[in-house]
């Protein structure tokens, strides 16, 4: 019996966007709770276990960087910003599967990662701010953030489909 | 509150993480301004669809036993046999305190109880600084504090004053945890700030100290009376503020 292997991997799958670099941190991750488990002292255990994953993951992360080039975030996109409730419901009726998954997989690790724990995994403001190491407050304003900036990679495909749509 | 404000924390309120009053404050102001009702609708849509449509990746087979086979094997030879230790992880406080119950485990039912009354009160200093929302009355004058919680609470908060020491009082706020009423003394530290939670009714399990999410919790029980310090200042710091309450007369 292994607890919360599902929430582990997906947290991994998403930040390391690769199944087998993702199934090989989730291990180390496990062999690292069981060998830490003295530090643990009963207080939440998905948190726990997923702060291991998440470091297992950025170290990981900054290994790979050394040999390649670390990745360029484009600020400058200029989207009109469109917050109407139809543009809102359009999104959700034309988008797939594919789509929203690209989109994510789009955005800087920081954004990604607050989206996965609190959409996916449902975690509270309080175990997101334990697991990622950051104050309340911060997890508050990066979720908006990385919410804004998600609506924006979705509209930005939306308005690709339009272009290919006409003749 | 202005729109602006209200905005910010919609998000927050969607997700019940705002404290009572302030989620009662953005409920009403939604009732009323259809403009920022219109923009909680926009967000739940928003949210739908990512709740609907992202991908969450379960672990691929294979990947359950891939670890077990890799964890070391213990003494009595079976390979990361402790199902104690995964079993402990995978439960949530509640849960560990049904199970204590059941067992007839009185200790570990008080040290489960005591872990949820913690964290409520972790939880209620966290929620009060996140909204903005830390005093219901402001004032550095126990004799108006004091007076404010009656009617509000079933007993006399003793207000001690302890600028002299170095934690001037800041104010009050009434506060609810776990079904009790409680008298929330805020003191201030420097620039952090302390709040002291007092309730009447039985004595309850939360004496001692503890560091809770990063927070230190000091709780003991004087007068009939349960009081629990939480501040994000050092716990030996906390430690002395206690003693400071409880010799003051």
């Amino acid at each position: 019996m292994l607890p919360h292997l599902d929430a582990a991997y997906n947290l991994a799958r998403w930040l390391l966007r690769n199944e087998q670099d993702a199934r090989d941190s989730v291990q180390e991750a496990y062999l690292k709770a069981f060998r830490a488990y003295a530090s643990f002292h009963g207080e939440n255990g998905r948190a726990w276990l997923l702060t291991i994953v998440r470091n297992v993951c950025y170290s990981h992360l900054r290994r790979v960087r050394r040999e390649t080039q670390p990745e360029e975030f484009d600020e400058q996109q200029h989207v009109p910003v469109d917050d109407s409730l139809e543009t809102a419901a359009r999104l959700r009726r034309e988008l797939d599967r594919e789509q929203l998954d690209a989109a994510l997989a789009a955005l800087p690790e920081e954004m990604r990662e607050v989206i996965v724990l609190h959409e996916l995994e449902g975690l509270a403001y309080k175990e997101i701010a334990a697991v990622v190491g950051i104050p309340l407050g911060t997890v508050m304003s990066r979720l908006a953030r990385a919410r804004l900036r998600l609506q924006r990679e979705l509209k930005q495909r939306l308005a690709q489909e339009d272009s290919h749509e006409l003749p | 509150m202005n729109c602006p404000e209200i905005r910010r924390l919609i998000e927050p309120h969607l997700d019940e993480e705002l404290d009572v009053v302030n989620d009662a404050a953005v409920a009403a102001h939604l009732e009323n301004c259809p403009a920022c009702a219109e923009f909680a609708l926009v967000f739940t849509e928003q949210r739908r669809l990512l709740q609907e449509k992202l991908t969450r990746h379960g672990a691929p087979t294979g990947l359950a036993a891939q670890i077990r086979a890799a964890l070391p094997v213990t003494e009595n030879g079976s390979r990361g046999g402790q199902f104690a230790i995964w079993r402990r992880m995978a439960m949530p406080m509640a849960a560990g305190l049904a199970l204590a119950a059941l067992a007839g485990n009185w200790w570990g039912a008080q040290a489960a109880r005591k872990e949820i009354l913690v964290d409520e009160l972790t939880s209620a200093h966290v929620r009060a600084r996140l909204a903005g929302h830390v005093i219901d009355v402001e004032s550095s004058d126990r004799h108006t504090v004091k007076p404010w919680f009656a009617g509000r609470v079933d007993f006399a908060p003793f207000v001690p004053d302890l600028a002299a020491e170095g934690f001037p009082l800041e104010g009050g706020r009434l506060e609810r945890a776990g079904g009790r009423t409680i008298a929330t003394l805020i003191y201030g530290r420097r620039k952090h700030s302390i709040d002291l939670n007092v309730w009447s009714g039985p004595p309850e399990p939360a004496n001692g100290a503890a560091v809770h999410d990063g927070y230190s919790v000091m709780g003991w029980r004087a007068g009939g009376l349960n009081y629990t310090a939480v501040s994000d200042i050092a716990p030996d710091e906390l430690a002395g503020f206690a003693s400071l309450i409880q010799a003051a007369k």
